[in-house]
């Protein structure tokens, strides 16, 4: 039969064994999938997988969440993760050079004598000026405010809230207060300030009682917020730089503050919103903090059972920062808003980093391995137990000894073993794996060979004189090889399952990302306890979805090819 | 009244590759104490033809249509409970080919052979251990064989050992398929000699399959010869070997080699054709070399050419 | 039976052959893979033992350093050179002298800190487990192969093909992990980490003992074992189904078969008798080396269920660095294996009477 004829037969044939229709079309869709890799998903994530802390940070993903679609089932409505925009500004800065703004600066502070200085003439009240200038040490007074609003229309809190506040440089000075206050206001108006020692009162902006001082170094601590040492005309002094960025994440800070063991330091923060509850608070909570935050002041607030409150929610960054005689005006800005809920096609896993890349990733490397593997450790087989069959005798003896031992090892230990001595280099992994996959076909093939041995052409072929490997190849090869196909396509889900099993204990190539790998990362972070569905169940599908498909691949050309089995 | 009467019996294979006619529209009788020989190729529907007898076609084959009456009772209407119980080798038994694994290799021969005594007869073990040392003995067997494994015994001992298994029931009608193909000349002959004291001594109804037809014209009275699924010639022994008509049957004879004879031999060109796309008209027509117009297109049925002979060939009317 | 006690001395000649061959490989790969991670902790106890000398304000000469080093290369048996190490654990493992080989760290539920105490507690372990859920496999895959191989093609036998075929490409460690998450995190009905079987008998041990003590830890052992045993049976059940259902079909298209039937023989008999007997020997064959299979206790699955078995302990082992227990640990599995491989060729023989040999008669 020629070529073509052969190509449909086999053809017509496939539609016969509708395992192997199915099986083929599943191969296509993955190969398209794998090749399809860049527009699916980004391939950046997968290339800072591993120990790049840093570009995960930055894309600000929420922990351990779950898939953005469960919303569509579930009878409770989580918030998505996604930037907030509606963001409002203010900048106020009093000149201390310009007698007005120092008037008002001087009504701010003491309105008595500002008040007695209004009632002087202008030449003494320039010069009594001009003595305060002297005694003031700085020249600006500036005040910010940045305001984030949240809508929360959903069934249940956000896992997060991060702002991300460009700031600086405030000069830090000992008597010298910048005031900072963050406050957080609910839609039921109760509003609380996450600096300790703030005031919720801001009706009088300018202040410096409203404020915590940033010159606590405790304070410092708390925010998160580096200082150095920055020149200015006036020489070195101690700050906080300019573009310094502050991250404040309302969970982990708040978190902290709650399994701080500190009554005082919660009652602190919390006093407005425990008050309404009619609670009370002796020692450390168990609650989450998100919870805590958005739900209604009512009883079991404190234990997370109160019901969510929903509404507009409002987060504002408020700085009075003076600044001395050769430091630049500071700059504040939101660079970044966002509000951490359910995220993404697969969610993410405990280190925040987005599973979809890393599903379709894994694609790549199981059909590498479990072909590169099947292939490769079958033609090795094949060749084996056709060269043993055929020779027969003292070398058939030997050979099929040997094969008898290498099967009867038991695979497992012997594969971790090997891996840890040889490390764990996917190519290292690969030829352990074919050094044990290929034994377990030359039995079969062999008494295949035995048997087309006895038939008469073999006898006749010899007769003529021809070459044993002539012989192997004309007459017996081409009689094993639809075999041979089918056998590749069943070994490649056992390459598969056994490259996935080494990773998933560890012993996996740490630079790749494999379904195994990322099934490890589940297990050791207590993914089965934590009831994170999404990271187990993907991979875990993947592996068998690949691997089935091979089975019915393979199933469907040993019913087709196989001459042995009549239907 | 006949022991059996096989009318127009047709049993098809319902393959993926297409209908298989293997017995296509055969008909024949059966005295008791007579035996028929079924002579033809290797394919040409004889063993199934055997099997459709017991009601045990494999799948996917059916009886198609026809019917088989057995001692007056239509056994292709019964169920298959009552055939089990009371047709198969109570009434009809069959003696397989030699080399068949025809016994089942993890049992012992006693074994086996008691399985229908005590099944069908309600024997005992020990009873049964009697018949079957008497049965064995009647086949020229010595009964320390009971105790053996199949494995353990010579192709002609294991021949033996299913002549005897079919008749322990006493059965009305024994098939024979094929029974001494895979024996030596000599071993053939020792079990042809049984054949012919069985024939001698139990008065049953025998049909023997082969395609072998110096056995045939050994033992047989009756001989019908099938080609592709069909009966091609049908009449005594003295007639059909006497006188054969069909051009398939006289092909065959002329290619038995002969001690003395100074002809030389002829073999028919061509191969049996396919049961799935039997040409049209008469079946033989593409190897006959008699053949005319009219057998390209209509098939011929069977014609008495003398009494009790019967030809399917249009060179007879 | 001459023939078969023939067989069987040789059977056993040869066994010990590849036991021997076996205990020294193992030996040898194991006490050279160890020797690294031996030295590095010989290198930690030396520096730990010095600084604590200089801290008490002890003086050392270069040879006192060098005698200390020496002391403790010999307590961990690092002096001796290598092949002595290895022929010891050849002769140790050959002997069952296991209680020779210390254990590094604590495994649970082992009585002292030898390799036997933690063999003896984890081999039982893993076979509670896997020979179970083998056995479950073997019964449910008889029955289901026998009844889909009568029907073969229809809507049953499908079904077990597909499922056969599905599970053949499930990591049964995943399962687990997915019946974890069904049965322990959402419905709390299992527990997740097996290993507090042994602080449950602890606790039962406080208030009953002797015959009532074994009366009641069967519940307890129950109630951790439920799981994996489902998960096993559950990948394996299919495969088992399929492969049985192919030996018998084979076996029912054999022309002895046909006979039994022709004999007029109801198909119960046919089918139990002759057809079931005939595919006996695959079929034990299979479970034979199932069973021994499941002796290296499928490591990731005690794993992922913390069940304290073979598996467990030899990654846990490998982790820990502990050579004894290691070399313990698979020199006993493959003994397991070896052993059970000579009795299946017993086995065998007994079933299929073709493959005895040397017996008086055959055929002429």
């Amino acid at each position: 039969m020629s070529s073509v004829e052969r190509i449909r037969w086999f053809l017509g044939e496939l539609k016969r064994v509708k395992s192997g229709l199915v099986g083929f079309i599943l191969l296509f869709i993955l190969i398209g999938i794998t090749l399809a890799f860049p527009l699916l998903a980004n391939p950046q994530d997968i290339a800072n997988w591993s120990g790049h802390g840093e570009y995960w940070d930055q894309k600000m993903l929420p922990k351990l969440a779950p898939p953005a679609w469960i919303n569509v089932f579930s009878p409770v409505k989580y918030p998505v993760t996604r930037d907030l925009h509606s963001i409002k500004s203010t900048y106020k800065i009093l000149n201390m050079s310009k007698d007005k703004d120092l008037m008002t600066y001087l009504k701010l502070q003491n309105p008595q004598v500002a008040k007695a200085l209004e009632q002087l003439p202008e030449s003494q009240r320039k010069q009594l000026f001009n003595n305060l200038r002297k005694n003031l040490n700085f020249n600006y007074l500036v005040f910010a405010n940045m305001s984030v609003t949240y809508d929360l229309k959903a069934d249940a809190p956000p896992s997060n809230l991060i702002v991300l506040v460009k700031m600086g440089p405030i000069v830090l000075r000992k008597g010298f207060v910048q005031g900072i206050n963050i406050l957080f206001t609910r839609p039921d108006g109760i509003t609380l300030t996450f600096i300790p020692g703030a005031s919720t009162n801001i009706s009088n902006p300018w202040d410096t009682n409203i404020y915590g001082d940033l010159n606590n170094v405790k304070l410092l601590t708390m925010l998160a917020l580096p200082t150095s040492i920055i020149n200015t005309s006036e020489g070195q002094v101690k700050a906080i730089a300019p573009n310094t960025t502050l991250r404040f994440s309302i969970r982990d800070y708040m978190a902290a503050i709650i399994n701080s063991g500190n009554p005082a330091l919660i009652n602190a923060i919390l006093a407005p919103l425990i008050k309404s509850a009619n609670e009370s608070v002796t020692s450390s909570l168990f609650v989450d903090p998100m919870a805590l935050l958005m739900s209604k002041a009512t009883k079991g607030l404190l234990e997370g059972n109160a019901p969510i409150l929903k509404g507009e929610y409002k987060i504002t960054f408020m700085f009075l920062v003076k600044v001395p005689k050769g430091v630049s005006l500071p700059q504040f800005k939101v660079q970044r808003a966002r509000v951490l809920g359910i995220y993404g096609l697969m969610g993410t896993d405990v280190q925040g980093r987005d599973l979809w890349p890393a599903l379709v990733y894994g694609l790549r490397w199981a059909l590498i391995i479990g072909v590169t593997v099947a292939v490769i450790s079958t033609l090795i087989g094949v060749m084996y137990g056709v060269i043993s069959g055929y020779m027969g005798g003292y070398i058939d003896l030997v050979m099929t000894r040997i094969a008898q031992i290498v099967y009867s090892l038991p695979v497992l230990p012997l594969l971790i073993i090997l891996t840890y001595f040889f490390g764990p280099n996917i190519w290292n992994i690969v030829w352990i794996l074919i050094a044990f996959g290929w034994v377990g076909i030359v039995f079969t093939v062999r008494s295949m060979v035995l048997q087309i041995k006895e038939n008469l052409y073999v006898e006749a072929a010899r007769a003529i004189g021809a070459s044993p490997w002539r012989i192997i190849f004309k007459h017996v090869f081409p009689q094993i090889l639809p075999y041979t196909f089918a056998s590749i396509a069943l070994s490649v889900p056992g390459a598969i399952l056994a490259e996935a099993g080494l990773s998933f204990l560890g012993l996996g190539d740490p630079n790749i990302v494999t379904w195994g790998k990322i099934l490890h990362s589940a297990q050791a972070a207590g993914a089965t306890l934590k009831g994170a569905w999404w990271w187990v169940i993907p991979p875990g599908l993947g592996i068998a979805i690949v691997g089935m498909t091979f089975v019915f691949i393979g199933y469907a050309l040993d019913r087709i090819l196989n001459p042995r089995l009549i239907r | 009244m006949a022991l059996l009467e096989v009318k127009e019996l047709k049993t098809y294979y319902y393959t993926l590759r297409g209908v298989v006619r293997a017995v296509d529209n055969v008909s024949f009788t059966l005295k008791r104490g007579e035996v028929l020989g079924i002579a033809g190729e290797s394919g040409c529907g004889k063993s199934t033809l055997a099997w459709a007898l017991l009601g045990l076609i494999p799948p996917p084959g059916k009886i198609a249509g026809g019917s088989v009456i057995l001692d007056g009772t239509d056994i292709t209407k019964l169920s298959e409970n009552d055939l089990r119980k009371k047709v198969r080798w109570k009434k009809v038994s069959m003696i397989f080919q030699g080399a068949m694994n025809a016994l089942t290799p993890v049992f012992t021969i006693e074994d086996q052979l008691a399985e229908p005594l005590i099944i069908h007869k309600g024997m005992h073990k020990n009873e049964a251990r009697e018949r079957i040392a008497e049965m064995l003995k009647a086949v020229g067997l010595d009964r320390t064989v009971m105790k053996r494994y199949p494995h353990e015994l010579s192709g002609g001992q294991k021949q033996r050992v299913i002549i005897a298994m079919a008749l322990l029931l006493n059965p009305d009608l024994v098939i024979a398929d094929e029974p001494t193909t895979a024996l030596d000349v000599i071993v053939q002959a020792q079990i042809m000699n049984l054949f012919k004291k069985i024939k001698k001594e139990y008065n049953i109804g025998m049909i023997f399959i082969t395609h072998d037809l110096s056995l045939i014209a050994e033992i047989a009275d009756k001989v019908a010869v099938m080609y592709a699924g069909k009966i091609v010639e049908i009449g005594s022994s003295d007639q059909v070997f006497g006188n054969p008509r069909h051009p398939y049957t006289q092909g065959l004879l002329r290619s038995i080699p002969r001690i003395r004879s100074k002809e030389k031999i002829t073999w028919i060109p061509g191969v049996p054709p396919d049961l799935v796309r039997p040409p049209p008209g008469c079946r033989f027509f593409p190897r006959c070399k008699y053949v005319k117009e009219r057998c390209r297109k209509e098939e011929p049925e069977l014609k008495e050419v003398e009494s009790g002979h019967f030809v399917a060939c249009h060179l007879y009317g | 039976m001459a023939g078969l006690s023939v067989m069987f001395v040789k059977a056993v000649a040869n066994a010990l052959i590849v036991l021997i061959v076996a205990a020294f490989l193992i030996s040898a790969i194991f006490v050279v893979q160890g020797e690294e991670q031996l030295k590095g902790y010989a290198l930690e106890l030396f520096q730990a033992k010095v600084r604590a000398l200089k801290m008490r304000g002890v003086q050392l000469t270069p040879q006192q350093i060098q005698a200390i080093n020496r002391t403790i290369w010999r307590d961990l048996g690092l002096l001796e050179p290598r092949w002595v190490r290895i022929l010891r654990f050849t002769v140790w493992s050959i002997t069952f002298n296991f209680q020779m080989f210390p254990a590094k760290v604590h495994y649970a539920g082992a009585a002292g800190n030898t390799a036997k105490d933690v063999i003896l507690a984890a081999l039982p372990n893993t076979v509670i487990l896997f020979t179970t859920a083998t056995i479950i496999c073997i019964l449910i895959g008889i029955f289901l192969g026998l009844q889909t191989a009568r029907k073969a093609g229809g809507i049953a036998d499908r079904i077990i093909s597909t499922i056969a075929m599905i599970s053949a490409s499930l990591p049964m460690w995943w399962v687990g992990m997915l019946m974890l998450l069904v049965f322990s995190f959402e419905l709390g009905i299992a527990p997740a980490i097996c290993i507090n079987v042994y602080s449950d008998l602890a606790e039962l041990s406080k208030h009953v003992s002797g015959f009532l003590y074994y009366i009641y830890s069967i519940p307890i052992w129950l109630h951790y074992m439920w799981l994996p045993v489902l998960t096993i049976v559950l990948v394996s059940f299919g495969g088992w189904a399929y492969t049985i259902r192919n030996v018998v079909i084979s076996t029912m298209t054999e022309d002895f078969v046909h006979v039994a039937r022709a004999k007029g023989l109801p198909e119960r008999i046919v089918l139990y008798k002759h057809v079931l007997r005939a595919a006996s020997p695959p079929i034990v064959t299979m479970s034979a080396l199932s069973i021994v299979g499941s002796l290296g206790g499928a490591i990731i699955t005690e794993t992922v269920f913390s069940w304290p078995g073979m598996g467990r302990t030899f990654w846990v082992a490998l982790q820990a660095g502990d050579t004894g227990v290691l070399i313990a640990a698979t020199y006993v599995t493959v003994f397991l294996f070896v052993v059970i491989i000579v009795l299946l060729d017993f086995i065998y023989a007994l079933l299929d009477p073709r493959v005895r040999t040397g017996m008086s008669g055959g055929a002429r």
